[in-house]
């Protein structure tokens, strides 16, 4: 790449007052050369201005179980490096004029002693944790001070984009900042899949390391689709890429945000309940079989009876029950659903309202 | 102390001049700068054609779990034909009692095993179900380049199978696709006689699943990567099998009733380590009365081309002929004293021959060998053998204890169909047993 991939080039418009009158050191005065546009580097630095950098310093970070590592963790003392955490400072993106970063919750898990935000422009400041949505792997911090870092009249937030991609294959790039204030750091990939985590996530192939996760993910129109993170979930050890990453969707950060800014943790949504009992069925295709139906439960009031058996629901064939427990998953308590259930010869369309998942006793 | 101002001062001078070549450059060639970044544009054409190959071949794909008994093991596999049937890699279903395969969306069908190649790490399934399946068709392995671009459909570390953000929560059945570039082809690995070497992200799951062309088409098998310090995750080093390779053995797979095929070598053929600078593959040893005798090489002769590849070392020697099953005719391009020759040789199975049987002492009136047991989808166990059962007879010779048994299993080789005489509870019975190579 033979442009320089810095926030040094000429910002859009706004965001350049924007940063000029906020920070200390404006991006614009140390201009070397242009971003061409249509460019990839043009991708990564219309982010520039929201992607910052964070320094945690932790007395102790979390224990991986020795069973999830190589050899049980049995490896020389010099070798234990390699399960631990890197030092050195991880990505993050500016949300709120305000001063509130979001980034991946693994960043900031540990005993934390303090946390460094260094803002595009160099400057650095100290920063707390808001609230944390461990369903999503998200963390909120906020940059100490209680002015705000940008004028009202001169933000922008960042360039969301409307939804997450669809389908798999969309091009998909990765942007984190390095300890050094000004380098970007962009990684390419494509949506691997969709509609992971019960469609809160998508999964990505794009180089994930130490670094650029908790960064945001965004598309070829430099939107940000979502943001990068559960390093941990597919193997429990920082440190390289697997091609195997996931990003927190646009559209679940969009729900999760406000309650975070509000400073309160985002506690796993309660379960959705329709209120079927149902098999794993040997056949395996031919929809879920209701073998009971929990009195005064939303199923109850549709009007399912058992015997019935539930092969579409909101739109979608019900292939098994696995599939429907996934469709149920997929939705939320208080969401009106509609499904087809098959009685003898008859198909007949119901529709409910999904309750709360009854607490185990 | 001294020198460092000066040495400060020549990385100063560098840089700048460095920044005057860029300013120089961009001066002069605007517009070829503008034209090699257009790379967003280019992306978005490429994108297109991902996001429609992806949407095509998908519902061909399918999540694969072996019971094993004590868990599963997991994997990856597609359709090649509307009635079902399915390729996987071997080593996802070996030692399976049962094998399920799970569509993308989360439908499921019972499978059989239709035949396994564990020497090229491939197996034949079908699908249990009625119902035209959406399938993917192999391509033409050998036309395939190094930096060419080529997608992988696979469930690594079981994302799509298994929900790995909340346990106990539902799965949705989504395979995952990585992209990359084929980084080399006809690699030799251990039993990846031929693969196609990819810089995609594969991983443990992507076992099974296919590499598939942007044009939509199945060049290889992934179910390889290199890795060190037992990481297990994905380096960028990952291998294929090659789809030529597998079209070869499909008729043997598909009459193998759940057994497995065998490769093939050319008996009693030595060759050298590598070839000289010009000359081919030399032949450095022909035993008497071999089949590679009979087919007419000779000590001396320069192996050119194998099967119309050019071979150059033993490993690639070695490795085309890893892609071709016992019984098939490959033809050998040879140069003998200046003179070029090609001479045809029917591969015979190599390796020792397989029964399957895991001796144990029994107590009997009747002399023989005592089946401790059998070992899973052995010839033994397609055969009929059964646990207890006492070994008499072995093509018509009388077997009293296991060393005669192996000295005439020694006698035979991989493929050779034998009659057993057995004693069963008391009762005699006779079986015709096909059998396999290790």
């Amino acid at each position: 790449m033979a442009a320089p991939m810095s926030s040094t080039g000429p910002c859009r418009r706004g965001l350049s007052v924007l940063l000029a009158l906020s920070f200390s050191i404006p991006l614009s005065s140390s201009s070397s050369a242009a971003v061409e546009s249509g460019t990839l580097s043009a991708i990564a630095d219309g982010l520039s201005a929201w992607v910052v950098t964070i320094k945690v310093d932790r007395s102790k970070d979390i224990e991986i179980p020795r069973s999830r590592l190589p050899f049980n963790g049995r490896v020389s003392p010099e070798s234990q490096g390699y399960f631990k955490r890197p030092k050195g400072s991880v990505t993050g993106l500016l949300v709120d004029r305000r001063g509130y970063i979001l980034t991946s919750n693994y960043n900031l898990l540990g005993t934390i002693r303090s946390i460094a935000v260094r803002l595009p422009s160099g400057e650095e400041r100290k920063a707390t944790v808001v609230a944390r949505s461990q369903l999503d792997d998200l963390a909120l911090i906020k940059v100490e001070g209680d002015a705000g870092l940008v004028e009202k009249k001169d933000w922008r937030d960042p360039p969301w984009a409307e939804t997450s991609p669809s389908a798999a294959g969309s091009f998909v790039f990765a942007i984190g900042r390095g300890s050094e204030p000004g380098r970007l750091n962009l990684t390419e990939g494509i949506i691997s899949a969709v509609g992971r985590n019960s469609n809160r996530a998508v999964q990505t192939d794009a180089k994930l390391n130490y670094g650029n996760v908790g960064g945001p993910l965004v598309d070829l129109d430099g939107k940000v689709v979502g943001l990068s993170g559960f390093v941990g979930h597919t193997y429990n050890q920082w440190g390289l890429n697997s091609g195997i990453g996931f990003a927190t969707t646009v559209e679940t950060i969009r729900t999760v945000l406000p309650r975070l800014l509000a400073g309160k943790d985002f506690e796993l949504p309660p379960r959705p309940f329709l209120g079927i009992q149902s098999e794993p069925a040997s056949s395996g295709n031919d929809g879920a079989p209701v073998v009971e139906v929990v009195p005064e439960s939303s199923a109850a009031a549709a009007g399912v009876k058992s015997k019935d058996v539930i092969i579409r629901f909101n739109g979608e064939d019900v292939p098994n029950f696995n599939r429907l427990k996934f469709l149920i998953f997929s939705c939320k308590v208080g969401d009106k659903v509609e499904f087809v259930v098959r009685r003898g010869e008859e198909k007949i369309a119901l529709s409910g309202v999904l309750g709360k998942f009854p607490e185990r006793r | 102390m001294k020198y460092m101002p000066r040495r400060e001062s020549q990385r100063l001078q560098l840089t700048a001049s460095a920044l005057l070549a860029l300013l120089v450059s961009l001066s002069f060639v605007p517009r070829v700068f503008a034209e090699t970044f257009e790379q967003v544009s280019a992306l978005r054409a490429l994108e297109k054609r991902i996001k429609s190959v992806v949407a095509g071949c998908k519902p061909a794909f399918v999540f694969i779990k072996g019971d094993q008994g004590a868990g599963y093991s997991s994997g990856s596999g597609f359709c090649i034909s509307p009635d079902g049937y399915v390729l996987t890699n071997d080593h996802v279903i070996a030692g399976a009692r049962s094998v399920v395969a799970y569509m993308t969306g989360g439908r499921y069908f019972k499978t059989v095993v239709v035949g396994r190649d564990p020497g090229g790490d491939v197996a034949l399934l079908k699908l249990e179900g009625k119902g035209k399946f959406p399938f993917l068709k192999l391509g033409d392995s050998q036309a395939v380049r190094p930096g060419q671009r080529v997608l992988a459909l696979g469930d690594p570390f079981l994302t799509g199978s298994e929900n790995v953000f909340v346990p106990g929560a539902p799965a949705n059945f989504e395979p995952a696709v990585s992209m990359g570039i084929v980084s080399a082809v006809h690699r030799y690995s251990e039993t990846y006689n031929d693969a196609i070497q990819v810089d995609l992200a594969v991983n443990r799951g992507n076992s099974g699943g296919p590499l598939i062309t942007l044009d939509g088409k199945v060049v290889g098998i992934n179910g390889k990567i290199e890795t060190r310090f037992a990481l297990g995750i994905n380096t960028g080093v990952g291998y294929a099998v090659p789809s030529n390779q597998i079209s070869r053995f499909m008729t043997h797979l598909e009459a193998a009733e759940g057994g497995a095929v065998l490769h093939g070598k050319i008996e009693g053929l030595e060759v050298g380590e590598r070839a000289d600078e010009k000359a081919g593959l030399p032949v450095v040893g022909v035993r008497q009365g071999s089949p590679a005798a009979a087919s007419g090489f000779k000590a001396g002769d320069l192996l050119e081309r194998l099967g119309g590849l050019p071979v150059r070392t033993r490993s690639r020697y070695k490795g085309i002929l890893g892609t071709y099953p016992a019984g098939d005719t490959v033809a050998a391009e040879i140069l003998r004293a200046g003179e070029k020759l090609t001479l045809k040789t029917v591969l015979v199975a190599g390796g020792k021959a397989h029964l399957g049987v895991i001796p144990r002492a029994i107590e009997s009136d009747v002399a023989g060998v005592g089946v401790g047991s059998v070992v899973r989808s052995s010839p033994a166990q397609r055969a009929g053998i059964k646990e207890g059962d006492i070994v008499t007879m072995f093509d018509g010779q009388p077997i009293t204890s296991t060393t005669e048994l192996k000295s005439a299993m020694n006698q035979r080789r991989p493929g050779d169909t034998v009659v057993l005489k057995l004693s069963r509870a008391g009762e005699a019975l006779e079986l015709k047993v096909t059998l396999g190579g290790k």
